[in-house]
């Protein structure tokens, strides 16, 4: 099986599918490692962690590159595998595939995009439908959506987690009692962690997201969250930053994206943040990959960006 | 426009007031003559040239921005952002656009349509926009100093004017039908393309009922070989902008245009294929020989920051180039467009603007039609495509008569677009 797992990684390096069997496969052995997992996962460091990548193959290929090959390079990914790009199924079973076959090594959690109703909009059902012809393939995913960690903590010290922060939530153990395996819930702390925003602009704590979930959470309420649970730097994703990552609350909260070009239209960089053995914290700046040019053998029926034109 | 349709409000920028007397109302006290038409600026420089590009490939690439435009549009009327009955027969297959795609369609026609209503309802009396009650106290100070003579005046006053609408690369644009079907005409409303594109629109047209119903009338023809239809209140026309002056003038005019009726002129997404040498004439020659007209522009600009270059890249890889965006790459520059060749006023505001100026309800109500998870990549988006609008009037002799006709020509127009500004 190791040499099955292995050629299925080979196969989806080079951007091509495995078959539906091998994807059902995939999951169920998946499924026996994510459910061992904590909702707050623990990783050591050193570790890279890494932002949306959205079904952008070619750029994940990229950041690989960048940041090292796994397993030589402990990689976290902070969710938001698929939609809106074109290789959604082929990002999502490549990072699966790497899981099973390297648990220890990279660790995934969920994104707001990792839910059955978000998928429906923004383009990952609708690709796997094109590429095996049904929805099972989409099916077997969703149902692993709902086994990934809702969040990881680093050495104990950073937190890591695809949105932010929840007002129901004032400790890492509250977390822990969440039972994450269903659906994103429309509200409540899981779907917060999964959707909320740092505001820097809020000086009272809690705001109305723009995106009707989660919340907008300021420095009033970033700073005793670390205090109160013993951490230093709250790392997560969710955002497009057009430099890749952004720094706020005075270095206490970052955001993370590695999605570079995001879109194929925004022609912003990405970046991953490497974390030393203590804890030193660095950011790799990289650009979109070549092979998403249109020169390059990317199949019309992908289509280009959307402009109103 | 539906009427629980809130139109966007423009809030005033205070760096984008127009130019004139106190309160922005630069035809407060219109000139007798008008030293305005000579442009005001130097010309700026073209770094596309100013020759005319007539490579035939470019063309179909042009016309098929449409098919994409249309798309758009029933994905956004099948979603419920716009109400459209007439979209649907110009599309032959159906696509749900993304949130992001389907939530800019609505803000450009809604906006536009915005425009074109408070055009059509417009009278020169001020309290004929009933929701701007905030700004009637300003609006009659800008009418009372405006020497009107007063029978004139009074004959003038409040009563709907006749008026046009001109839509320049129309498409399949269903605004003309879309309009009357709920009552709101003008006297006559042409619609211009390329044949091609006349071609198709006038067999759906014709050889849909729901069209012709609202045509309304028993003469409607065909011509040109089916690619222009002729009614007495409808007219599509086939020809090239780039050939506006020599060749689409004289057939307007053949079709009954009359340059001294109060006119909307509509630009969505046309100007800018053009090269400038092309759309100024355009715009010169409106602002010179209509008595009154508005200009609304919708287009791209910011071309050259991160977003703005790659969205160059993107469109030349579909080949689609814009030659206009780099003559008229900012608000600013899209106003002096007009100023700089003498229109009275001007203004231009990014589709983020207008998002952030709609109604409470309205908003509440297109945010409830889908998931919106694209706030950033909106926000950039939508910095790169603005609305701009734009009104002249002229006398167009010398004496008291030309010029009461010219003030009251203003009152129209400035009653037209005066509810883009609610903080006046």
């Amino acid at each position: 099986m190791g040499s099955d797992l292995d050629r299925q990684i080979q196969t989806l390096l080079q951007c091509k599918i495995i078959t539906e069997a091998e994807v059902k496969e995939l999951c169920l052995k998946a499924r026996e490692i994510l459910v061992e997992e904590s909702n707050v996962q623990r990783v050591d460091a050193p570790v890279t962690v890494c932002g949306d990548i959205h079904g952008q193959f070619h750029d994940l290929k990229k950041l690989f590159e960048v940041g090292g090959e796994c397993p030589k390079t402990n990689y976290l990914f902070m969710g938001d595998f698929v939609d809106r790009g074109h290789h959604s199924v082929e990002t999502f079973l490549l990072l699966l595939a790497l899981k099973v076959r390297y648990p220890d090594r990279i660790t995934l959690i969920r994104g707001n995009h990792e839910s059955r109703q978000i998928t429906k909009v923004y383009g990952f059902y609708d690709e796997c439908f094109q590429k095996f012809g049904s929805a099972n393939v989409w099916r077997y995913c969703c149902e692993i959506f709902d086994y990934l960690s809702l969040s990881a903590i680093i050495d104990d010290r950073i937190f890591c987690v695809h949105g932010g922060l929840s007002p129901s939530i004032n400790t890492i153990d509250q977390i822990r009692t969440i039972d994450r395996m269903q659906e994103v819930p429309h509200n409540g702390a899981m779907c917060d962690l999964l959707w909320s925003d740092p505001d820097p602009d809020s000086c009272t704590g809690w705001g109305l997201s723009p995106r009707g979930a989660g919340f907008l959470f300021g420095e009033s309420v970033a700073k005793p969250f670390l205090h109160n649970n013993g951490l230093e730097l709250i790392a997560r994703a969710h955002q497009l930053v057009m430099e890749g990552y952004k720094l706020m609350f005075d270095d206490t909260v970052v955001t993370v994206w590695s999605a570079p070009n995001y879109c194929y239209r925004c022609g912003n960089v990405a970046a991953i943040l490497e974390i030393d053995s203590n804890l030193n914290k660095s950011y790799t700046i990289f650009k979109d990959s070549d092979r998403n040019s249109m020169n390059s053998r990317t199949p019309q029926r992908e289509g280009p960006p959307d402009y109103f034109l | 426009m539906s009427g629980n349709r809130s139109p966007p409000h423009w809030p005033e920028h205070p760096s984008r007031r127009v130019p004139g007397p106190p309160h922005g109302y630069a035809h407060a006290q219109p000139p007798l003559e008008d030293p305005d038409l000579e442009p005001r600026l130097p010309r700026l420089q073209r770094p596309f040239g100013g020759i005319s590009e007539r490579v035939p490939g470019r063309d179909d690439i042009i016309k098929g921005t449409d098919d994409d435009a249309i798309v758009s549009k029933l994905s956004a009327v099948d979603l419920g952002y716009l109400d459209d009955p007439f979209v649907k027969y110009f599309v032959k297959r159906s696509s749900r656009r993304p949130p992001l795609i389907n939530r800019g369609s609505y803000l450009r026609t809604a906006s536009l349509d915005a425009l074109t209503e408070h055009f059509i309802r417009s009278t020169t009396e001020e309290s004929s926009t009933p929701e701007d009650s905030s700004t009637s106290s300003a609006s009659s100070t800008a009418t009372s100093t405006t020497t009107v003579a007063q029978p004139l005046a009074a004959a003038m006053a409040g009563q709907v004017v006749k008026k046009q609408i001109v839509s320049l690369g129309c498409g399949s644009d269903t605004r003309y039908f879309k309009f009357k079907s709920k009552g709101l005409s003008v006297a006559k409303y042409f619609e211009i393309d390329f044949q091609e594109s006349t071609g198709k629109k006038a067999a759906v047209v014709k050889k849909n009922k729901l069209f012709t119903d609202v045509i309304g009338d028993p003469d409607l023809k065909l011509g040109r070989g089916g690619t222009e239809l002729y009614s007495k209140d409808y007219c599509l026309l086939s020809g090239d902008l780039r050939e506006f002056t020599s060749s689409i003038v004289p057939r307007l005019k053949a079709q009954g245009f009359d340059t001294s009726l109060p006119t909307l002129f509509l630009s969505e997404c046309v100007l800018i294929y053009i090269q400038p040498d092309d759309s100024d004439a355009i715009v010169d020659w409106v602002g010179k020989n209509m008595d009154a007209s508005l200009f609304v522009v919708y287009e791209q600009i910011n071309p050259t920051d991160a977003f703005g270059a790659m969205m160059l890249r993107n469109l030349k890889a579909r080949q689609i180039e814009l030659p206009g965006i780099h003559e008229y790459p900012s608000l600013k520059s899209q106003e002096e467009r007009f100023l700089s060749r003498g229109w009275l006023a001007a203004r231009a505001v990014s589709m983020n603007t207008l998002l952030d100026t709609l109604q409470a309800d309205e908003m509440k109500r297109i945010s409830s039609l889908e998931i919106f998870d694209e706030l950033e990549e909106w926000h950039l988006l939508a910095e790169h495509y603005c609305v701009a609008w734009a009104y002249n009037a002229r006398a167009q002799s010398a004496g008291q008569d030309a010029d009461d006709r010219r003030a009251q020509h203003i009152s129209l127009l400035f009653n037209t677009v005066r509810f883009t500004d609610r903080h006046q």
